[in-house]
């Protein structure tokens, strides 16, 4: 084996699975095996996990939808603005998430900028569910377009322009030839942008508030439960994180394994 | 040099230095207190001579964060309720009630908002956007308590995780009213505020931590009428 | 306009590059010349790659084009097939005669067994064949072929080149290659223009 490394590589490596691998252990350590049942039905658990499941997969689409277009922009960009854009989609990773929820507030609020003309419309997004999708996409989102424009910028333009000699309209090279050759970076991407959106609470606490079955979702309720009930507080953050790594292993596997069998040759 | 000094630094700041070598006495205390806790501060290091710091939470976290060794000489919470969990867990001394604080109406400048004069007011107004704390904090529980006692229901738009950012939708402008304590109203004279007829208050109280000496002579302050000065100051009112 | 025997005129200025050279008016041209000499540039500004390029065509521009570049860049998410279709799609012909010429081109540059593999996932010089295949594939009136036998094995090579020359002379087509190999103008009976 040409790439094994040498051992004190496995050593320094054992030190951030040690640390990011001691709390979920200690997690699933503490969960109250006898009444598990119990704390997974109540109708707190199951509203906030319904309604985390609902808001995180419609984040996830919006990212997808409106990421797709924004990601391709940035990465055929080189101008100014092209900078300045992509910094400001940085900008929600930086932020302490409270602050994004301010943010939001201040933007779409009732008396926010935009806010107060959706207000006038009778369009109210604190406090509804739509404003947990919204501050949930507002987190998630730079994981989605930095991933899909990084692919971008690092596919081949010679593919494009192979098609466009063929005959093909740019949206067409697009659809056709670009985002199937990019296909596991979206895919990666928009499982990035789940993740993080299924774990949000600070954004969504300060933007949509806290209201069983409205707007408490996973993290809420777990939040809310520490101080009512610690061990059901437990089971749901177990749920949670046994949701999240199932899907990232099962995921990951599958769509780096892609990856790596393309790259080989 | 330069790095014996840089390693002096750096003790500092793991062991935390005061500008002296005065002892250092950490008082845990629940967030209701931010806004009270500069003038205790003084108050207390010029009666002791020590070099207080505070560190605030939420009250329901102070058992978890004692049963794991959190560095506190003193703990005040906001609610009894709390402060009983931590005498029966044997953490804490026989404790002190310091305050009382009553619950009251805060609200925006917004039509609905101006047109609330009463509890009563504020749970026909079907369109106002109301928040509440949740019913596992403090303020919470004593808002239910509130709500039952007078026979009311209310359907709040948010119930949040505390009374800070309850209190922080109001100034904002998101939402036309909520139920804080009487000492957040008075840190906001710009919000209007509505007194509740046969309000609900919490009594909250100080202990010192078990077997703590420091704990014991801040306590000795904290109950003295120097202190209920500096806390009636702040709106607090006489347990 | 037609009859003029100079089929288009390019003028090319880059950096670290000067192209000024005459396409004649004849079914196979070649572009040789040595390493650096432009061979790729040539073919790139006949393609409408280059947007600084001037390229003058007195017997009028071509409809279509078909294009295998040196690197041959079959597209990686799709397989042999439906790169050998993409340029039918384009080009918006109907899917059932797509079907059906897909099928001869795979046959035509003796692929038929790999039509569903995945570029990665077959030799150089099958990634080559298909990208001929895909380049002919609408029959365009001009196609651009860079180095287009190079990665076949010498074994197969002249009969593939022998049956992708006589598929672009029966279509009509004007064929512009860049090529090394003097085998390449012999089969093609090409014009053979220099690049210097």
């Amino acid at each position: 084996m040409i790439n094994r490394p040498p051992p004190w590589v496995f050593a320094l490596a054992a030190v951030p699975a040690v640390v990011l691998g001691a709390p979920l252990a200690a997690l699933l350590w503490r969960l109250p095996w006898s009444n598990l049942g119990g704390a997974l039905t109540s109708d707190a658990a199951t509203s906030a996990l319904g309604l985390s499941l609902v808001t995180s997969l419609a984040a996830t689409a919006l990212c997808v939808v409106f990421g797709l277009p924004l990601a391709w922009l940035l990465s055929t960009g080189t101008g100014v603005t092209t900078r300045i854009v992509r910094a400001l989609c940085l900008l929600p990773i930086v932020l302490p998430p409270v602050v994004g929820g301010v943010a939001l507030l201040l933007a779409f609020g009732r008396r926010g900028v935009v806010g107060q003309w959706l207000a006038d419309a009778g369009i109210q997004l604190s406090f509804s569910t739509a404003g947990v999708v919204l501050a949930q996409s507002f987190v998630a989102l730079p994981f989605f377009v930095l991933s899909v424009e990084a692919a971008l910028r690092q596919l081949d333009t010679e593919f494009a322009e192979v098609a466009h000699v063929h005959g093909a309209s740019p949206i067409r090279v697009f659809t056709s030839v670009t985002l199937p050759s990019i296909a596991p970076a979206i895919a990666a991407g928009a499982v990035l942008a789940w993740a993080r959106a299924i774990g949000e609470f600070g954004a969504t606490v300060t933007f949509a508030g806290s209201l069983e079955g409205r707007t408490q979702t996973l993290p809420l309720a777990v939040y809310d439960l520490l101080e009512r009930d610690p061990s059901e507080a437990v089971v749901l953050s177990a749920v949670l994180v046994v949701l999240a790594v199932a899907v990232l292993v099962a995921l990951r596997d599958r769509w780096f394994g892609v990856l790596r069998s393309e790259v080989q040759r | 040099m330069s790095r014996r000094l840089f390693g002096a630094l750096a003790l500092c700041w793991v062991a935390g230095c005061g500008g002296s070598d005065q002892p250092t006495v950490d008082v845990l205390a629940a967030s209701s207190y931010t806004d009270v806790a500069d003038e205790l501060e003084s108050l207390l290091e010029d009666e002791l001579d020590v070099n207080i710091r505070f560190s605030f939470g939420s009250s329901g976290t102070f058992l978890e964060q004692l049963n794991q060794g959190a560095p506190a000489s003193v703990v005040v919470t906001a609610n009894d309720e709390t402060m009983r969990r931590l005498e029966s867990a044997g953490l804490v001394e026989a404790s002190t009630a310091i305050t009382r604080n009553e619950l009251i109406i805060v609200t925006a400048d917004t039509t609905i908002g101006q047109s609330i004069n009463s509890l009563a007011d504020l749970a026909a107004a079907a369109d106002a956007v109301t928040v509440v704390c949740t019913s596992s904090a403090p303020c919470g529980a004593a808002t239910d308590q509130l709500l039952e006692q007078a026979g009311l229901t209310l359907s709040p738009a948010s119930r949040e995780p505390n009374v800070r950012a309850t209190l922080t939708k109001v100034i904002l402008g998101e939402a036309d009213a909520a139920i804080v304590y009487r000492t957040d109203a008075q840190a906001r004279p710009d919000l209007r505020s509505v007194e509740i007829v046969d309000s609900v208050s919490v009594v909250g109280r100080a202990a010192a931590v078990t077997g703590d000496a420091d704990g014991t002579r801040v306590m000795r302050v904290l109950s003295g009428s120097a202190a209920a000065d500096v806390l009636s100051e702040a709106g607090f009112q006489a347990p | 306009m037609t009859g003029s025997r100079v089929a288009a005129s390019v003028e090319f200025a880059r950096s670290d590059l000067q192209l000024k050279f005459d396409v004649p008016d004849a079914p196979f041209v070649a572009l040789t010349g040595l390493n650096g000499s432009g061979k790729t540039s040539a073919l790139r500004c006949l393609a409408g790659l280059e947007p600084a390029a001037k390229v003058d065509w007195p017997n009028g521009a071509p409809d279509s084009r078909g294009y295998l570049p040196q690197r041959i860049m079959l597209y990686p998410a799709m397989s042999l097939a439906d790169n050998i279709a993409s340029s039918m799609r384009f080009a918006g012909l109907d899917k059932s005669s797509i079907a059906t010429r897909t099928a001869e081109l795979l046959d035509l540059v003796d692929i038929s067994a790999l039509g569903n593999r995945r570029p990665h996932e077959v030799s150089g010089g099958q990634r080559q064949r298909a990208g001929l295949a895909r380049a002919i594939a609408a029959t365009p009136s001009l196609l651009l072929l860079d180095e287009p036998f190079s990665a076949i094995d010498v074994d197969s090579r002249a009969r593939v080149r022998e049956r992708i020359v006589d598929h672009i002379a029966e279509s009509g087509a004007r064929c512009v290659m860049a090529t090394h190999d003097p085998e390449d103008l012999a089969a093609s009976n090409a014009v053979h223009i220099v690049l210097t």
